[in-house]
């Protein structure tokens, strides 16, 4: 659905800029980032976003743990999660989903593709 | 040979020999003392005889004298007196005569001949003249004399007899001193003979002792001698100087001893000389063994029978942080494995050490746990053989490697090929995220070269992050460090995923694709399956040209699956149907660009078949398509069907394990519950929507659809949303992540009291109500309420006091209690306390009503399974409107009643 909100938290730059663009332009979402796992939980508290894309592998506080805090803090814990990562193992997958992650999207994406596929794991109307 | 006989038995010989001579010595020593004997009393005999007849001449002498005096006497008185004498004198005289007569005669030869015939002569002689005297001459006398004879012729007569007489007693007196003589001449002799006799003996005695004295000295030399030199050889050869040898020096027996005690020595000396040999290659062995033992990187031990560890090397040692003695004596299992972390003590019995002594065959355990002196561990790899002597297990030698590097090692390469993983990818995302953004017009349209362009980078960049992927697939792969999560998984659920894959694929190319599943199934990773398989498909797709048909079809094939994946193609040369599955291997060198492969997907479709056990190849030949087949073994059916034999609840039950699913099954069948069984989240909520089982037994961690989402699917259709959940998990309840809309969990290992308990509970709560017992003192609020449920076609009974209450719910045995908690005597709360006790009502569900609020210690009296709410200030209408929302919460077959 156009006009959603999706905070995107990647350490890096030129992802965030990617990913921004595409969601932007072609999903046509509001696109919110954040560059660590600290500054995303803070923004997301914050904005409210509808959805937030989290990168796996960063440095100090990583997808995982990130995630975790999420699901601590009462205000954004309802907030559903899509994960980016180049882990494509299938028990990394397992090990996200049972965490409560909704949707695990393999990095490098399609550009092109990325709105719609967030769409889909979040199950909103494309 | 009689010389060397001699000599052989020379010593015996001489022996013999010298005892010989010495019995010869004493026997003619003796026969010498004998004859000696023999003279002297020869002698003595004849001194004796010689004296008997002097004595015998002697008298005779005076006998001879005494006729002549009583002749005389006769003859001058003619008197009786004297004529009795002349008569006895003669008569004594003949006597004598005869006496010595016969001595002479009886006492033959004796002494010298002429010594003899004179004292012979002599006495005949004088017995002639006696004789004639006494016999002629006397009487004639006496005869003249009476005859008055004249004076001469009685003269003459006494003339002759005197002159006889004379000569008589001349020859006797001779003869005596013949015979003295002879007398003194024998005892002379007998005295010479007595000493020669002495003389004899001395001599014999005394070369005896000499000849013994000889003999003892021999025997020194010769024999005793040798035995002692012997003694003394023997003495040193055994105190160890084998060098000993004994002159042989004597003959004989002695030389014997010594020649045969030499041969010993140096029999000996030999034997130890080959032993100290023997002795020096052992130690040679030994120490060259030991040498390759002390500097083996690996620990070794060896353990006998008992398992206690008889032998270390310095790497055992070093690795567990021992002195080697300080293993020595114990058992492996004391020493080096240590207890779990909860504490309980190492598996004897299941430990491969003990099964390699108990079975005699080798054992190796990949990983395991050894635990240093100080208690740190460190994980090991070993192996245990067992040694076998004369066909028996005598003991074990352990081999065993600190893999603590390896795996860091190993753990690097996880983290590096992660790290490259992630490193590569980081800045691929955002050159292919920005290439295809722009590519994709999303920030305006371009010149077309400037498209062009663009297109070629986003195509290479896609086919740059498929090679990443593929490069550290097969990696993976092939290092073993990938585990297949393998499983049971339906042939067919494969097929469609790769299908959907690459349907898109496909389509855009015009080709079509047809697939021909079978029920069928496998145990394999699905992801890597279909993973193999969308490769095989779009490698399919990519050789065929448009229009053309692509197949898969998947058939049984007596213990596997078939799958075949077949194209249209151009085919493949014979010669290439091998290597198309190595490395970067294209048909065609050009293939690569066109296609855009990397020259690696069918070499990681080949890993992965292998690692499922199975093998893969390709069939082809030019421009006649080409058929790839992969076998993978089959997976038995051996799933129970769902029984339908019970008469009991249905039970469905989700697990992903077939093992669980059969247990389970097994364990429902004999209680007389129903099976129905759910291989996976998304089946049960198929299979639940479909069969309506009365309960729903879902373990939590299953792949794909978790236990989480299973439930949160089932409460969400409306046609499971009320079948109760019971959750079995290895998660404990405590720390697991509940499940929403669960209200029964058991732990897994679960065993069969848990199991049908929590089922009970989980059905008795929802199954039927239709039987109610209302426990309310107020007779009329409990006729209201009866009426109420009554009218739902309930059956009711209606208790005013806890102890009636007590009673009625033992006969009734109600699905449902509703409860007044003021009943008088607090008898309320001990009503429940009684229920909660019982066995079988402890389940029934309880709604309680009070008109106060209860304390926070009242509540958890009733405990959490209890239904509280308040009677307050509500009219019993209403009352029994909440009482029903909620009887119809639990039981929502009350509620469409």
């Amino acid at each position: 659905m156009a006009g959603q909100r999706i905070l995107v938290i990647d350490d890096e730059e030129d992802i965030r800029e990617v990913a921004q663009v595409s969601l932007e332009a072609v999903g046509g979402y509001e696109v919110l980032t954040a560059a660590s796992g600290r500054e995303g939980l803070e923004t997301a508290r914050a904005e409210q976003p509808d959805a937030i894309l989290l990168d796996w592998m960063m440095p100090d506080m990583d997808g995982p743990a990130t995630f975790e805090e999420l699901r601590g803090d009462a205000t954004i814990r309802d907030i559903p999660v899509v994960m980016l990562t180049a882990k494509v193992q299938a028990a990394d997958r397992r090990r996200l989903a049972e965490l409560g992650v909704s949707a695990v999207l393999p990095k490098p994406f399609e550009p092109m593709k990325l709105a719609e596929q967030v769409a889909d794991a979040l199950g909103w109307d494309a | 040979m009689i010389g060397s006989t001699l000599r052989g038995r020379s010593l015996t010989l001489r022996v013999v020999g010298a005892t010989a001579v010495v019995v010869a010595l004493l026997l003619t020593a003796f026969a010498v003392f004998l004859n000696a004997n023999e003279r002297v009393r020869e002698s003595e005999l004849l001194v004796q005889r010689s004296t008997e007849a002097v004595s015998g001449a002697v008298e005779l002498k005076a006998r001879t004298v005494q006729l002549q005096n009583a002749v005389r006497a006769l003859t001058l008185v003619d008197d009786g007196a004297f004529s009795a004498d002349y008569r006895e004198a003669r008569r004594s005289l003949a006597r004598g005569m005869d006496e010595l007569q016969r001595a002479e005669e009886a006492d033959g030869g004796r002494g010298g001949a002429e010594e003899e015939e004179d004292g012979e002569a002599s006495i005949a002689v004088a017995l002639e003249a006696i004789r004639a005297y006494s016999d002629r001459l006397a009487p004639l006398q006496l005869r003249a004399v009476r005859a008055g004879a004249s004076q001469r012729r009685e003269a003459t007569l006494v003339r002759e007899g005197r002159r006889r007489v004379r000569v008589a007693v001349g020859r006797l007196n001779f003869f005596v001193d013949e015979e003295g003589e002879e007398v003194a001449q024998r005892r002379a002799q007998a005295r010479a003979s007595a000493f020669r006799l002495e003389a004899v003996g001395a001599g014999a005695l005394g070369s005896s002792v000499f000849l013994v004295i000889l003999a003892a000295l021999y025997m020194a030399r010769s024999v005793i001698g040798p035995i002692r030199r012997v003694a003394e050889g023997a003495r040193h050869l055994a105190a160890g100087d084998l060098s000993t040898r004994v002159p042989e020096r004597a003959t004989g027996e002695p030389k014997q001893l010594a020649e045969a005690f030499n041969a010993m020595a140096a029999s000996l000396q030999l034997s130890d000389d080959r032993l100290r040999e023997k002795h020096l290659e052992l130690k040679r062995v030994f120490s060259r063994q030991h040498l390759i033992l002390n500097s083996a990187g690996d620990g070794i031990y060896g353990l006998d029978r008992d398992g206690t560890i008889r032998f270390a090397n310095p790497a055992a040692g070093q690795a567990t942080g021992n002195e080697v003695d300080e293993l020595l004596g114990r058992t492996a299992h004391d020493a080096l494995h240590p207890r779990d972390e909860d504490g309980v003590p190492h598996d004897v019995e299941g430990c491969p050490i003990t099964a390699a002594l108990r079975d005699g065959q080798a054992h190796q355990v990949l990983e395991d746990v050894y635990e240093r002196r100080d208690g740190t561990r460190f994980p090991v790899e070993y192996t245990a053989t067992p040694i076998e002597e004369d066909g028996e297990v005598s003991g074990a030698v352990v081999v065993f490697k600190d893999i603590t590097e390896r795996r860091e090692i190993d753990r690097m390469k996880d983290e590096f090929t992660s790290v490259v993983s992630h490193e590569l990818r980081t800045p691929l995302t955002s050159i292919r995220g920005s290439l295809g953004l722009l590519a994709g017009g999303v920030l305006g349209p371009l010149p077309e070269k400037a498209q062009r362009m663009l297109d070629i980078a986003v195509s290479n960049t896609d086919r740059l992050v498929r090679l990443i992927n593929d490069i550290l697939d097969i990696e993976r792969m092939e290092s073993g460090r990938v585990t297949m999560q393998r499983q049971e998984i339906a042939v067919l659920e494969v097929m469609r995923g790769a299908m959907e894959s690459v349907g898109a694929m496909a389509a855009g190319v015009g080709v079509r694709l047809e697939v021909e599943p079978i029920e069928a199934r496998v145990w394999a990773d699905p992801d890597r399956l279909t993973q193999m398989l969308t490769n095989l498909l779009s490698n399919a797709i990519k050789f065929s040209p448009p229009g053309a048909t692509v197949s898969t079809t998947a058939r049984r094939s007596g213990e596997e699956i078939l799958f075949a994946v077949a194209d249209e193609g151009r085919g493949i040369p014979e010669d290439k149907l091998e290597t198309i599955f190595e490395r970067f291997q294209q048909v065609d060198a050009s293939d690569s660009r066109d296609k855009g492969g990397t020259g690696l997907g069918l070499a990681i479709c080949r890993s992965i078949v292998e690692q499922h056990g199975g093998r893969i190849w390709a069939e082809s030949a030019p421009d006649e398509g080409a058929t790839f087949v992969v076998s993978l073994p089959a997976l038995v059916e051996d799933e129970p069907p769902s029984s339908d034999n019970g008469t009991g609840p249905a039970v469905l039950v989700c697990d992903d394990d077939p093992s669980v699913r059969r247990v389970v099954a097994g364990l429902l069948a004999q209680r007389g519950y129903r099976t129905v069984p759910a291989r996976s989240g998304a089946e049960a909520v198929e299979l639940a929507a479909r069969e309506r089982p009365d309960v729903i037994l879902l373990d939590l961690l299953m792949p794909d659809m978790s236990g989480w989402a299973t439930a949160a699917a089932l409460k969400e259709r409306p046609e499971t949303r009320e079948i109760p959940i019971v959750v079995a998990s290895v998660l404990p309840a405590e720390e697991g992540h509940p499940v929403p809309g669960t209200e029964e969990r058991i732990e897994k290992p679960f065993d069969e009291a848990s199991l049908f308990e929590a089922l009970e509970r989980a059905l008795a709560v929802h199954g039927d109500v239709s039987k109610v017992l209302v426990v309310e003192d107020d007779l009329d609020l409990g006729r209201v309420l009866t009426e109420i449920f009554e009218r739902r076609g309930l059956t009711v009974a209606h208790a005013q006091s806890g102890r009636a209450a007590i009673r009625e719910s033992q006969r009734l045995e109600p699905d449902l209690l509703i409860l007044d908690l003021g009943l008088p005597d607090g008898d309320g709360f001990s009503v429940v306390d009684w229920l909660r006790e019982h066995e079988r009502l402890g389940a029934v569900p309880i709604v309680v009503y009070t008109a106060r609020d209860l304390t926070d210690a009242e509540r958890a009296r009733l405990g959490p399974d209890t239904d509280v709410f308040l009677k307050g200030a509500l009219s019993p209408d209403e009352f029994a409107g909440r009482v029903l929302d909620l009887v119809g919460r639990l039981s929502p077959r009350l509620v469409e009643a």
